[in-house]
């Protein structure tokens, strides 16, 4: 498994986070990583600091090491993502959906009539 | 009629007049690349044109302000002759706060155009990276999987970052013949690097509210892409799954039974071109004379500013 990039290892890090019950610590985190991959005990540090900064997770401090927990799961953030996805409705800027705008039912007749043509068309 | 009367001249032309010429008829049964190429053409040039003509204005009335020679500058950049007899302060302020409303204008307009696509870029990026970290990777290069209900698939960019995001209620939903050609849509639209056209067009229009040619732009560049895209993906994996897909998920229903609900408003237009029922681009000619057309409006102004600067 190689490092693609920072944002890859966010992921990384949010996946092992997600999947803990308890709250994680950067070493914690650092032990579970190292047996997959090579990875600097600085590298996980800055990385948890970077996604507490972003809102990604919440962290108190516990003797001398931070405790590091989830903001929300990830099922709360893909239903936020989403819903600005769809509400941001024709907004192209933000992304360029293969469809979203709601469709007319007088473009709903146009397009069953244009695909009953092309499916007769086919078949004779 | 000298160099800054002719560009403004011109540049009035395209605003104005362009958007009538590439929305019609003639222009409707060309490629969509064609179409996108003209538009953009457009677009740059009528900007160029305006900008040369400011410029122009503003290095002569300096230099004029100068040798302290302002209204026969004022009179002969207009290619006016003599008509005008103004005392000599009068003239001076008048050109001065003329040349600095325009100007004021200008410096105005692109602040807004850059903030409004800094905006843009920032919030994009923003969503690449909440992607990348809450989907799921998927077997497909750069396609991430997030859990939702609703059927969809899309692909966002900001900054180096890029993905395509299929929803899991998708990935139920089309076929994996269909899910190809969808993924190869999308992936056009990324390295056409459609997302900064839109956004710039957008900025555009939202800066010049009062140039029905950016107006026109914004409106009808964004379904032509849809359609460059579809052109890329169909070449590779053919009509069929792609229209398959394209209904599939405007009406969360597999081709071709259930009643047609929710979808896209442009995605009829998008389905008679791949039932192939629209007229195909047999017009070579045509489409040379539109590339010849988009040619000479790029030159024009060029031209001019070699004239005047010469």
């Amino acid at each position: 498994m190689t490092i693609r990039g920072f944002g890859e290892l966010e992921a990384v890090v949010m996946d092992v986070v997600w999947a803990r019950s308890e709250p994680a610590t950067v070493r914690s985190v650092h032990d579970e990583l190292i047996a997959r991959r090579q990875i600097a005990y600085t590298t996980v540090m800055s990385t948890m600091d970077n996604l507490f900064r972003k809102g990604w997770l919440s962290r108190k401090k516990v003797g001398l090491a931070y405790q590091y927990w989830p903001v929300m799961t990830r099922e709360e953030h893909s239903a936020q993502l989403m819903r600005t996805v769809f509400e941001s409705g024709g907004d192209s800027e933000l992304i360029l959906n293969f469809f979203l705008d709601q469709m007319t039912d007088d473009d709903s007749a146009k397009l069953q009539q244009v695909i009953q043509r092309a499916v007769e068309g086919k078949s004779s | 009629m000298n160099a800054v009367t002719f560009l403004i001249l011109y540049a009035v032309a395209l605003s104005w007049l362009a958007p009538a010429l590439l929305n019609s008829s003639l222009a409707a049964e060309l490629p969509p690349r064609l179409s996108v190429a003209g538009w953009l053409v457009t677009v740059g040039t009528a900007l160029s044109a305006w900008m040369g003509a400011l410029g122009i204005l503003i290095v002569g009335s300096a230099k004029s302000l100068i040798t302290n020679t302002a209204l026969t500058f004022c009179v002969e950049t207009l290619g006016i002759t003599n008509a005008v007899l103004l005392p000599r302060t009068a003239a001076t302020v008048l050109v001065v706060a003329l040349l600095t409303v325009t100007a004021a204008v200008a410096v105005e307009t692109t602040r807004r155009v850059i903030l409004a696509l800094g905006r843009t870029r920032r919030s994009n990026r923003d969503h690449v990276e909440a992607v990348q970290i809450i989907g799921r990777p998927t077997d497909h290069d750069g396609v991430v999987a997030v859990s939702a209900d609703r059927p969809t698939v899309y692909c966002v960019t900001g900054g180096r970052r890029s993905a395509i995001v299929v929803t899991t209620a998708a990935l139920d939903l089309l076929t994996p013949a269909g899910l190809a050609a969808v993924l190869a849509h999308e992936r056009a639209h990324l390295r056409g690097r459609h997302h900064h056209i839109i956004a710039t067009l957008n900025a555009l229009a939202a800066a010049l509210p009062r140039l029905p040619l950016m107006r026109a732009a914004a409106c009808s560049v964004p379904p032509l892409l849809e359609m460059c895209a579809d052109d890329a993906a169909s070449r590779r994996h053919g009509r069929a799954p792609l229209l398959t897909s394209l209904v599939a998920l405007s009406t969360r229903h597999r081709l071709p039974e259930g009643a047609l609900a929710a979808a896209g408003t442009a995605v009829v237009e998008r389905a008679v071109r791949l039932t192939g029922t629209a007229p195909q681009y047999g017009h070579r000619p045509r489409a040379a004379a539109l590339a010849l057309l988009a040619a000479t409006a790029l030159t024009a102004p060029t031209v001019a500013v070699l004239l005047c600067t010469l």
